[in-house]
C-alpha cells in the first residue's frame, strides 16, 4: 500500500496539466486580477476563491479525469485479478492527489498572503483538508463506485485442489 | 499432448456464460498444464475473452466450475490483457514496481532492471511509460504480469496492431517465459504466430469449442494444410 501510495504521490507531482489547473492558473490569476484591482477586501476574496479553483481544479483534473483513464485503460479489471484491493487502490491514489490538492491550496493561499499582505488565518487553513476531504471524494466516487460494486458482486470461484 | 504434463494447474468444466439470455459461452471445458503455451483462437465474439475472464475471476459463470493447483491463484497468475493498464506519468521501472506492490512484492533495483532486461526494456527503465513505443508498452504490460514470477500467464492478444519486428520480440518473450517454467495462455488471430508458438491449441467458437489438441494432431485430424486453412474450416459457419 505504502509503494502504491508513493508511486501515485510521484505520478501527481508529474502531472503537469492537473498542476497547472491547480497551481500555475490560480497564481497567474491572483497576481493578475490582484494588480488590477487593488481594494484589499477584493484582494481577500480573490485569495479564497482561487484557492477554491486550484483544490476544485486538481480535485476533478487530477483525480477525477484519472480515475476515468484508468478505468478506460483497464487498471481496475487488471486489478481485480490481483490480490490487491480495488478500495485500498481507490484510497491510496485519493490520499496522494489529496496530498498535492492540500499542498497547491497552500502554495496559492500563502502567494496571496505574502503578495498583498493579507493576514494568514490559521483556523482558516484549518477548514482545507475536511473541504479536501470531501471534493476529490465527490469527483472519484462516482467514477469508481461501480467498480468496488463490481468487485464485491464477482466472488473468485476457486476450487482448491491443492 | 506431447511432452505436457498431466496434471493440470487450472481445470475449467463446463463454463456457461449469457449475457440478457443470450449464450455467450456454451459448455467451454479449458485445462493448463504446467510448462505448456496453450494458444486460445477464434473469431471475434466466439467467447473467448468471456471464458478467460471467467478462468481469471474476472467474470461469475452462470454453470461450471474452475478448479485450481492452488489456494489463492491471484497470486500466482500473471494477467496482460488487451489494454495498456499501466501509469503513464510514471517510468517503467516505477510502473513495475507498483505493479509488484499488487501482490505484495518489493523488488529490488537489480531485480526491476533483470526483469526489465528480460523484456528487452533495460534502455526504458527511466523512461516515461506514455513516451514508449507501442511494441515497448506491450512489452511493459508483460513484464508486469511476470512482476512475481507466475505459474501460469494469460496474455491477451500479446501481438495485436504491432509491426512484424515488434511481434517477433513478444514471440521470443514468450519462448523465454515458457522456458522458464511458467504456463502461457493466450488468444491471437494470427495463426501463423499460434502455429509457431504453441504447444496445444484450443479453438472456440460460437461459445464452443470446436477442436482442441497440438497443431500438428489438428492439422492431421481435419486433413488440412495448416492452422489457418483449420481456422477457416472450422468457423465457416459463424461467418455465414
Amino acid at each position: 500500500m505504502w509503494i502504491t501510495f508513493q508511486a501515485l504521490l510521484s505520478g501527481a507531482l508529474r502531472d503537469r496539466i492537473s498542476l497547472f489547473w491547480s497551481v500555475a492558473a490560480p497564481l497567474a490569476l491572483l497576481f493578475g486580477l490582484g494588480s488590477f484591482f487593488p481594494d484589499p477586501a477584493y484582494r481577500a476574496n480573490l485569495v479564497l476563491g482561487l484557492v477554491v479553483f486550484g483544490i476544485l481544479g486538481f480535485a476533478l483534473s487530477g483525480t477525477g479525469f484519472e480515475v476515468m483513464r484508468q478505468r478506460t485503460r483497464g487498471v481496475y479489471k487488471l486489478l481485480r485479478a490481483t490480490p490487491f484491493s480495488i478500495a485500498a487502490f481507490v484510497g491510496a491514489l485519493t490520499g496522494a492527489r489529496g496530498l498535492v490538492t492540500l499542498a497547491s491550496g497552500l502554495i496559492v493561499a500563502a502567494a496571496g498572503s505574502v503578495a498583498f499582505g493579507i493576514p494568514w488565518s490559521w483556523t482558516g487553513a484549518a477548514l482545507l483538508p475536511p473541504v479536501l476531504h470531501s471534493a476529490p471524494r465527490a469527483s472519484w466516487s462516482s467514477a469508481s463506485s461501480w467498480e468496488i460494486s463490481a468487485t464485491t458482486k464477482t466472488r473468485w470461484q476457486c476450487t482448491t485442489t491443492c | 499432448m506431447t511432452g505436457i504434463a498431466t496434471s493440470a494447474m487450472i481445470d475449467a468444466k463446463g463454463l456457461t456464460k449469457n449475457y440478457g439470455g443470450r449464450p455467450v459461452v456454451k459448455g467451454v471445458d479449458l485445462a493448463v498444464y504446467p510448462g505448456e503455451i496453450l494458444a486460445v483462437i477464434g473469431p471475434n465474439g466466439a467467447g473467448k475473452s468471456t471464458t478467460l475472464e471467467m478462468i481469471l475471476g474476472l467474470r461469475k459463470p452462470d454453470r461450471g466450475q474452475v478448479t485450481y493447483w492452488t489456494a489463492d491463484p491471484r497470486r500466482q497468475i500473471g494477467v496482460q490483457l488487451q489494454d495498456t493498464p499501466f501509469f503513464p506519468g510514471l517510468t517503467a521501472a516505477e510502473n513495475l514496481r507498483v505493479f509488484a506492490s499488487f501482490y505484495g512484492v518489493r523488488l529490488t533495483r537489480e531485480q526491476l532492471l533483470a526483469l526489465l532486461a528480460e523484456c528487452g526494456l533495460e534502455a526504458a527503465a527511466s523512461t516515461e511509460a506514455s513516451r514508449l513505443s507501442g511494441g515497448q508498452q506491450k512489452r511493459l504490460t508483460i513484464a508486469a504480469a511476470l512482476v512475481h514470477r507466475p505459474a501460469v500467464i494469460f496474455l491477451d492478444e500479446p501481438t495485436a496492431a504491432l509491426d512484424p519486428r515488434a511481434r517477433h520480440e513478444i514471440r521470443s518473450i514468450i519462448r523465454r517465459i515458457s522456458k522458464s517454467g511458467t504456463a502461457v495462455v493466450f488468444t491471437s488471430h494470427d495463426m501463423e504466430e499460434v502455429e509457431k508458438l504453441a504447444d496445444r491449441v484450443i479453438l472456440v467458437s460460437a461459445g464452443e469449442v470446436r477442436a482442441a489438441g497440438t497443431p500438428a494432431e489438428l492439422i492431421a485430424a481435419h486433413g488440412v494444410s495448416n492452422l489457418d486453412e483449420l481456422y477457416l474450416k472450422l468457423t465457416a459457419t459463424e461467418a455465414d
